[in-house]
């Protein structure tokens, strides 16, 4: 009799609070015992202040059916609880925490973040919310956010209303406490200098070699590592992946192997902003599979075996929660495929060449947002980022129209660079060639690489000759001619391997080509830019200067 | 046994190529095509890694051998499988002739098969089949609601250039999706275009009217619309835009900002002649005052 009494309460209880019974009037609702249509604290306390007091069958505050007001009644009543007051603001979260087997963050900004993950190495059940807070020691019940599942698994909680430029700490599983490895700290507000003064960013290009049994991503992770331990233990603000993340063939597993395997720590508290390869979206931008479900022809061969996700097309697009909306900044682009973002004063856009690229109305699109975009943009600093090298005479020769019909890296130097240049954007980063090579500042090259002249192209020193960007060559934003027309092209396709030379080598739009595996690491402020190329001992074998 | 043969061919041309510094020769892609040589001599009779290669083949400006590895791959398996990538391969040589009925073929085995139709549908298009084209089009967007805005362009393209279907129903597919994800300015710009083309500039202003708030704070965005007012024949009304636009423009370093400041000259010019015309062909009033400078909208 009793558990038909509680089935009844519990059955009225799911009846929305507007319901209303058949008779005109509203449907008592279980624990309100103010009768407000809500179930808050002042429910729980009158509740406990009725304790002892016998009570009807079917009274809303009688929850367990026992005939008594006991204070079993208020406790359950508090999971009932429609209201976030109802929680003593000071209870901390009661959860255990959990180690996913991949640990994200996506869309940081100044007053919000993307929490994303998928699995249990414990191996007990995944965990379906997240407590956060500033105070490491105690995550508050009220922050306890349950999560979305998608459809390939992944659980992910937005937090938003964040304060700008704070460090907080969360727990997968919501636990109340939490530790260093499981924080983030939120951007300054958009236009701002970080508290700290500097923001940096590390790039990493073609990093996606683990799945293929290599152990170079590792060693050029650990050569960032050093670099940070010895200057300033400034960790990065931003990961910025230049596509060809996972090889060979962008499988759910290969992300795994390659990416939340290779990087679990610095995933955990850095927000992750990647671009697409050419081996994340298929051949030519789609999956040769004949399943329409299915994203790999292969399924085994490099990827080692079958993927433990539903694979539809295209995975890269299934693990990633990337804006579409202009949700950190930026114009709305509409697609996951291309986006931009702001963080502190600087302003990043990551443009998709391998798959809108390739066809001439999505190509149109693109370019149309970027110069919108663009437009818009009043970040003291832009960084563009994308997988195909305007200029490059590394693994790829950007003198070579690869294919017959689409050719990503013409249309990038021919149409895209000219953009660039007209709209004021700083910096150029991409991969594909597994070398590092970094230009000159430079603005009207969109020819091959025969064509390129440095009197007219290159900003030059004071004897004539192109500058290097570095001591009293630094670059200004402003070139000499007044105008902020130039650009530095960075390829960073060395962040897993640095494999070969083509013909031509070195590209003569370049200051400094090494094939040597690494990655960038961006220092900026209000005036003062400087990108350097680290090894994997974490030292700087190239680096420049743009002041503003 | 010659079967055998095949791939160790391959593998030598491959290497060939990669050592060589033969001027069409990719080290990266004569790497993949070296691995899948491996994988399909220990592994001759399967279908996919052939497909896979002759793909590679066609990246690495090698048409004929990816066309011989697509036949091969022909013969080992079910052709039809085959018949995508056949298709995409003489696709990518330029050659859409051949391609389409691979691409037909392919769809009638798998009438879903999203990377068929985007690849029949952008061919059709290039050839000039727009009918048909549309129809693909129309199919993928009706299969995704994750397309980029690139597919509603060129569907709304599409649209716009047939008599039977028209501006109206381009407009209407862009307004729609736009409903669906919110202002795109990629699709705005082109509803912009099309109203104007239509010569319903009003329609191109409310829409201008309409755009990101950050992108109404730009000069640009007062050239343009100093723009529409002049071809609506506004001129007068034109002026104080393009005062605005000038003065944001005047510590522009831009080379968008150059660009912009001409196009603002130019527009002066145009607007005052166009004015005075109007004003000397007046006889009942006297020629009007400048209206005042609008209101900027706030940053």
């Amino acid at each position: 009799m009793r558990h038909l009494q509680i089935l009844i309460a519990l059955a009225m209880l799911t009846l929305s609070s507007y319901s209303y019974s058949q008779c005109g009037g509203p449907v008592p609702l279980l624990c309100d015992a103010d009768g407000n249509r809500d179930v808050n604290m002042n429910d729980i306390t009158a509740i406990n202040l009725a304790k002892g007091t016998p009570v009807a069958p079917g009274d809303i505050r009688d929850i367990d059916g026992d005939g008594t007001i006991t204070v079993l009644d208020a406790r359950q009543c508090v999971a009932y609880c429609s209201l976030p007051e109802c929680v003593d603001p000071n209870a901390t979260c009661v959860g255990t925490d959990i180690q996913p087997e991949r640990l994200f963050l996506q869309q940081l900004g100044s007053d919000r973040v993307i929490i994303k993950w998928r699995g249990n190495l414990g191996g007990g059940a995944e965990a379906n919310n997240v407590c956060f807070g500033t105070d490491m020691a105690a995550l508050l019940q009220t922050s306890k956010t349950m999560a979305t599942v998608t459809a390939t698994g992944h659980s992910e909680v937005l937090l938003s209303n964040l304060e700008a430029d704070t460090t907080y700490y969360y727990s997968v599983g919501g636990a109340g406490v939490a530790d260093t490895s499981k924080s983030f700290h939120t951007a300054p507000a958009p236009g701002n200098v970080p508290a700290d003064g500097n923001t940096r960013i590390w790039i990493v290009g073609d990093s996606g070699t683990a799945s293929l049994g290599s152990p170079a991503a590792g060693e050029v992770r650990d050569g960032f590592m050093t670099f940070v331990n010895n200057h300033g233990d400034e960790p990065a603000d931003l990961f910025l992946m230049l596509g060809d993340n996972a090889y060979n063939q962008g499988t759910d597993l290969e992300h795994q192997w390659a990416i939340f395997d290779v990087y679990p720590e610095i995933l955990a508290t850095t927000p992750l902003w990647p671009v697409i390869g050419n081996h994340e979206m298929g051949r030519s931008g789609a999956s040769i599979s004949a399943n329409t479900n299915a994203y790999s022809i292969l399924g085994d061969g490099s990827s080692g075996g079958p993927d433990p996700a539903p694979d539809s097309p295209m995975p890269y697009l299934n693990i990633f929660t990337l804006p579409t909306n202009g949700e950190v900044g930026g114009l709305p682009s509409g697609t996951e495929q291309y986006y931009s973002f702001d963080y502190a004063n600087v302003h990043i856009v990551s443009l998709d060449s391998q798959v809108a690229i390739r066809d001439t109305a999505s190509r149109a699109a693109m370019l149309q947002w970027l110069q919108d975009d663009l437009m818009a943009n009043s970040q003291d600093w832009t960084i563009v980022i994308f997988h195909h090298p305007p200029y490059t005479k590394g693994s790829h020769n950007s003198d070579v129209p690869l294919g017959m019909v689409d050719k990503p890296i013409f249309a990038i130097r021919e149409e895209f660079t000219p953009v660039f240049e007209q709209y004021g954007v700083d910096l150029a980063y991409s991969g594909h060639s597994h070398i590092y090579e970094r230009s000159y500042y430079i603005k009207g090259h969109t020819g091959l690489s025969a064509t390129f002249n440095p009197a007219t192209m290159a900003e030059l020193n004071d004897l004539n000759v192109p500058a290097s960007g570095q001591g009293i060559e630094a670059y200004t934003q402003i070139s000499r001619n007044g105008t902020d027309d130039k650009v530095v092209y960075t390829v960073a396709g060395n962040g897993g391997q640095a494999t070969t030379l083509s013909a031509g080598f070195p590209h003569p739009a370049h200051f400094f080509s090494q094939l040597e595996i690494g990655s960038v690491v961006i220092d900026l402020d209000a005036n003062r830019l400087e990108a350097s190329f680290v090894d994997v001992n974490g030292a700087v074998l190239d680096s420049f200067v743009i002041t503003r | 046994m010659k079967r055998h043969l095949l791939p160790r061919l391959v593998l030598l041309i491959a290497q060939c190529l990669s050592c060589g510094g033969t001027a069409w020769a990719d080290a990266a892609v004569n790497n993949r095509i070296q691995v899948l040589s491996q994988k399909i001599e220990n592994d001759p009779a399967r279908q996919e890694l052939r497909l896979e290669r002759s793909l590679a083949f066609v990246e690495n400006n090698q048409p004929e051998l990816a066309l011989a590895d697509i036949r091969a791959a022909e013969t080992v398996g079910d052709p039809v499988e085959a018949a995508f990538t056949h298709g995409l391969v003489l696709y990518q040589t330029g050659d859409y002739a051949s391609a389409r009925p691979y691409f037909d073929r392919y769809l009638q085995a798998y009438p879903l098969h999203r990377a068929t139709l985007e690849y029949r549908a952008r061919l059709l298009r290039d050839t000039g089949e727009n009918r048909q084209a549309l129809a693909d089009y129309e199919n993928l967007i009706s299969l995704s609601n994750s397309l980029d805005p690139g597919y509603y362009l060129a569907t709304a393209r599409l649209m716009a250039g047939l008599p039977d279907r028209g501006v109206a129903e381009a407009l209407a597919l862009l307004d729609a999706r736009m409903a669906q994800l919110g202002p795109l300015i990629s699709l705005e710009r082109y509803a912009i275009e099309l109203e104007r083309n239509r010569g319903n500039f009003q329609g191109a202003m409310e829409r201008m009217a309409g755009l990101d708030q950050r992108l109404r704070a730009t000069p640009q965005w007062q050239v343009e619309i100093a723009e529409l007012l002049v071809l609506a024949g506004k001129s007068e009304e034109a002026l104080p835009y393009l005062t605005v636009a000038k003065e944001q423009l005047q510590s522009g370093r831009l080379p968008v900002h150059r660009e912009l400041l001409a196009t603002v000259h130019r527009l002066q010019e145009q607007a005052q002649h166009a004015a005075l015309q109007a004003c000397g062909s007046s006889l009942q009033s006297p020629c009007p005052q400048a209206a005042p400078a609008p209101v900027l909208p706030p940053h």
